[in-house]
C-alpha cells in the first residue's frame, strides 16, 4: 500500500515538474527564444535581444503579457468550452511524457503506443473545438482547412508512429508494442536488418512530413494563414484565451519532435537511459534540438502551400509511404 | 437555400497594406465572384489641387502616392510646363529621369516583397526590403529625402546632381543589379514560389485590352505598350527604354516582368549618368501664373500608365486637375482574374497587380440598375455624407 501511495505521489509530481508541467515550461520558453533566433538570423534581423540574457526570457515576457491582458470574449461565443478543451489537450500532451524513458518512473504496459496516440489527438481535437467555439468566417475556414489537413497529415502520423514498436517487437517480442520498451531498443531497429533499416528510414521521412502538417508548420501553415484568413483559428481570440491557445500548439512542438526522435533517431544512442540517465537525457535534448532548429529553419525558408496542394503532398509524400512502411514492417515481423 | 459563402476581404486585412474591401463569394475554397468596393481611403486631392498655387500643386500632387510620388509630380510638372510654354534645361530632364527609375525600381522592389509576404515567404520579404533600403538611400543622397523626391520645379528640378553623388549612384546599383538577378532566379526557381504563382489570375491579351489594364499587368499579357517608349518625355527619347514584355499572363509573369523592367531601370540610370548634359537644371526664377488652356499628360509610372488633365482659365491656380493613376484602371476593372481560382490566391492575384489604395479612391457614385451617377461634392464628403440614397 505504501509503495502503491508513494508511486502515485511521483507519478503526481512527474507530471507537474519534471517532465511534466514546470519541464515543459521552461522548454518553451527556451524554444520560442531558440526558433525566434534561428528566424532571425535567417532573414538577417536579431530577435529578441532585451528580455533576460541574450532576451531568453521574451517569450516568457509575451505570454505573461498575454496572461495580464483583459479577457475579451465576443456575445456568440462559448465562454468555458475553449477553456476546458485546451486544458485537456495541455494535460494528455503532457502525459505522453510519462510513457517515455524520460521519466524516471515511466509509465508502461503492452500496447500503450495506442494511447500515446490516443493523448496526442486530442491536441487536434481542441484545436478544431477552440476555434469553432468562437464563431467568425475566417475561424470556420481556418478550422476547416484545419480538419482537412488532419484528415491526411494525423493518419499519416500515426501509421508512421506504429512502425517502430513493431519493428521492435519483431526484433524483441518482450518490447510489446510500448512506448518505453520501443525506445529503450531504439538503436537496433536501424541496425538489426537490411529491410529493417529501409522500413525504418521510409517511416521516418513520412512522419517527419506528417510531424510539419500535424503542427501546421509552413509550408502547411495555411488553417492559421494570415495573409489570407487574418488568422483562422485564432481570429477572434486575444489575452489569456490565446496564451491558453498558444500553451497547447507549443507543448505540441515540444512533444512530437521529442517523441520523433527517441523513436526515428535511435533513442538516446550512444548512451542509454538504463546505463547513465544523464548522458541519455542530454543526448536526447541535442538530438530534439537539431531536429526542433531543421524545423524552425524550413518554417522560416518556405513559403505557404495552397490548402488543395498542401493536402496532395501530405498524400503523396506523407500518407502512402507512411502505409507502404506499415505494411511492410507487420509483414516482415509476421515472417 | 444559401449557395456561396461571403468572405470579406478588407477593408483591414493583413494582406492588404492599404484600406480596400474585396468581397468574395466562395463555394467552398473557390472563388464564384468578387466586389471591389473602394472608398475608405479617399482624400479630396483633387479639390485641394484647385485651392492652391501652381507650385504648391506640385508637393500636393506628389503626395497622392508614397512610393511613385516622382512620376506624379512628373506628370503635373511636365503639363504645367506645357501650360505655361516652360522648357526646362535637359539636364533637369537626366535628373528626373534617374529620379523616376531609382523609384521604379524599388517600388518593384516592394510588391514582390509583398508578393512573397502574402504567400508566407517572411525572410524573402526582409531580404528584400532590407537591399530596397539601398535605392531609397540613394533617392535620399540624389534628392535630399528618401520618401518623397520633391526634386521636381516648374523648369526644372531643384538641386543639381553632383559628380560624387552620381559616382556613389552608380557602385551603389552594381550591388543593387546583382541582388535584382538573385531575387529573379528566386522567383523563377523557388518550387514553392511556382506553385503558388504560376498560372494564377491568367489575363489574356484580349482581355486585358478589354478591360484596359495597364503597366506591368498589360505587359505580362503581351501587349507591348510603355508611355516612355510610345510617348517618350523626359529623357527617355534619348535614353531609348527596352519595353519588357511576358506573354503568360499570370501572377508569376506580372513579378518576373516586374524584375526584369528593374534591371532595365538599372541600365537607363546608368546611361543617363554617364551621358548627363552640362549646364544649370535649377530654374533661376519660377513661373507661377498660366494662361488660358488645357493640357493632357502622361507617364509610364511603375504601375502603369499615369495621366493627368489639367485645365487653366488663367491666373495662379489651375481650374481643374484631373488624375487617373494606374491603380484605378488595374484594381476595379480586374474583379474578372479571380474567378475559378481559390481564396488562398485572391491576395496573390490582388497583389500581383500592384495595388495603390490611395491612387484608386474616387467618389463617383455610379448605380447601374437603377441609372444613377452622382459626384459627392468636398463639403458633403467633409461631413461624411459618402451614400447615395
Amino acid at each position: 500500500m505504501d509503495a502503491w501511495i508513494s508511486n502515485v505521489v511521483t507519478l503526481v509530481l512527474e507530471a507537474l515538474v519534471f517532465p511534466g508541467f514546470m519541464f515543459m515550461m521552461a522548454m518553451i520558453i527556451f524554444t520560442q527564444w531558440w526558433w525566434r533566433k534561428a528566424s532571425a538570423r535567417m532573414a538577417y534581423r536579431r530577435g529578441p535581444t532585451r528580455t533576460g540574457p541574450a532576451g531568453t526570457l521574451q517569450p516568457l515576457a509575451d505570454f505573461l503579457k498575454l496572461l495580464a491582458k483583459e479577457d475579451i470574449t465576443n456575445g456568440l461565443m462559448l465562454r468555458r468550452l475553449p477553456i476546458l478543451i485546451t486544458s485537456f489537450a495541455a494535460g494528455s500532451i503532457i502525459t505522453v511524457l510519462l510513457f517515455t524513458p524520460l521519466s524516471p518512473l515511466a509509465l508502461w504496459s503492452p500496447f500503450d503506443i495506442v494511447i500515446v496516440l490516443y493523448l496526442l489527438l486530442w491536441v487536434a481535437v481542441s484545436m478544431a473545438l477552440y476555434g469553432l467555439s468562437a464563431p467568425n468566417p475566417y475561424t470556420n475556414l481556418g478550422v476547416g482547412r484545419y480538419l482537412a489537413l488532419l484528415t491526411v497529415s494525423e493518419p499519416a502520423l500515426f501509421a508512421a508512429f506504429l512502425v517502430p514498436p513493431i519493428v521492435a517487437a519483431g526484433i524483441n517480442p518482450s518490447t510489446q508494442y510500448s512506448l518505453y520498451w520501443t525506445i529503450m531498443n531504439a538503436a537496433n531497429l536501424w541496425t538489426s536488418s537490411a529491410v529493417n533499416a529501409t522500413v525504418m528510414a521510409i517511416a521516418a521521412i513520412a512522419g517527419f512530413f506528417a510531424m510539419l502538417g500535424v503542427m501546421t508548420v509552413k509550408p502547411f501553415d495555411f488553417p492559421e494563414a494570415e495573409g489570407e484568413i487574418y488568422w483562422g483559428m485564432f481570429t477572434e481570440y486575444g489575452g489569456p484565451r490565446l496564451a491558453l491557445g498558444f500553451f497547447v500548439l507549443f507543448l505540441e512542438k515540444i512533444i512530437l519532435p521529442m517523441l520523433y526522435v527517441m523513436l526515428f533517431l535511435g533513442g538516446a544512442a550512444p548512451f542509454s537511459f538504463a546505463d547513465n540517465y544523464v548522458a541519455a537525457f542530454i543526448i536526447v535534448l541535442m538530438k530534439y534540438l537539431a531536429v526542433y532548429t531543421l524545423i524552425a529553419l524550413i518554417d522560416t525558408m518556405m513559403p505557404r502551400y495552397r490548402p488543395d496542394q498542401g493536402i496532395r503532398f501530405m498524400i503523396k509524400y506523407a500518407i502512402t509511404p507512411a502505409t507502404i512502411a506499415l505494411i511492410f514492417a507487420v509483414v516482415a515481423t509476421a515472417i | 437555400m444559401v449557395k456561396y459563402v461571403e468572405v470579406p476581404v478588407g477593408p483591414q486585412h493583413p494582406a492588404l497594406h492599404e484600406p480596400i474591401m474585396l468581397r468574395v463569394r466562395l463555394d467552398g475554397e473557390v472563388v464564384e465572384g468578387v466586389d471591389i468596393v473602394t472608398g475608405y481611403n479617399h482624400r479630396g486631392v483633387e479639390k485641394l489641387g484647385e485651392k492652391n498655387s501652381w507650385v504648391r500643386d506640385i508637393y500636393i500632387f506628389s503626395r497622392i502616392c508614397g512610393i511613385c510620388n516622382a512620376v506624379h509630380a512628373q506628370t503635373y510638372t511636365q503639363g504645367v510646363e506645357k501650360l505655361m510654354g516652360v522648357e526646362p534645361p535637359l539636364r533637369a530632364k537626366y535628373i528626373r529621369t534617374i529620379v523616376m527609375e531609382l523609384e521604379r525600381i524599388h517600388s518593384h522592389m516592394l510588391i514582390n516583397a509583398v508578393m512573397a509576404e502574402a504567400i508566407g515567404f517572411d525572410t524573402l520579404f526582409m531580404l528584400i526590403m532590407r537591399d530596397r533600403e539601398r535605392v531609397m538611400h540613394l533617392k535620399e543622397i540624389v534628392t535630399g529625402q528618401r520618401v518623397h523626391a520633391d526634386i521636381h520645379m516648374i523648369g526644372g528640378v531643384k538641386r543639381d546632381l553632383r559628380p560624387e553623388t552620381a559616382e556613389k549612384v552608380l557602385r551603389v546599383l552594381d550591388y543593387i543589379e546583382a541582388r535584382l538577378r538573385y531575387y529573379k532566379k528566386v522567383f523563377e526557381e523557388d518550387y514553392t514560389i511556382r506553385k503558388r504563382l504560376e498560372g494564377v489570375g491568367k489575363i489574356s491579351k484580349q482581355e486585358a485590352l478589354k478591360h484596359s489594364l495597364v503597366g506591368p499587368v498589360l505587359r505580362a499579357s503581351g501587349v507591348p505598350s510603355d508611355v516612355r517608349v510610345d510617348d517618350p518625355y523626359s529623357a527617355y527619347d534619348e535614353l531609348k527604354p527596352n519595353i519588357v514584355v511576358r506573354h503568360e499572363g499570370d501572377s508569376l509573369a506580372r513579378m518576373l516582368l516586374r524584375w526584369d523592367e528593374a534591371l532595365e531601370s538599372v541600365r537607363l540610370i546608368r546611361d543617363a549618368i554617364k551621358n548627363m548634359p552640362k549646364g544649370n537644371p535649377v530654374p533661376k526664377a519660377i513661373k507661377r501664373a498660366a494662361g488660358k488652356g488645357e493640357v493632357f499628360s502622361r507617364v509610364e509610372a511603375p504601375r502603369g500608365e499615369l495621366i493627368y488633365h489639367i485645365v487653366s482659365t488663367g491666373g495662379p491656380k489651375p481650374y481643374r486637375v484631373k488624375v487617373r493613376t494606374p491603380s484605378f484602371n488595374n484594381i476595379v476593372n480586374s474583379g474578372f482574374a479571380y474567378i475559378g481560382e481559390r481564396l488562398a490566391d485572391v491576395p496573390v492575384i490582388l497583389t500581383s497587380f500592384d495595388p495603390c489604395i490611395s491612387c484608386t479612391e474616387r467618389v463617383l457614385v455610379v448605380d447601374e440598375k437603377r441609372g444613377l451617377r452622382k459626384w459627392v461634392p468636398f463639403m458633403a464628403l467633409s461631413r461624411g455624407e459618402i451614400r447615395v440614397t
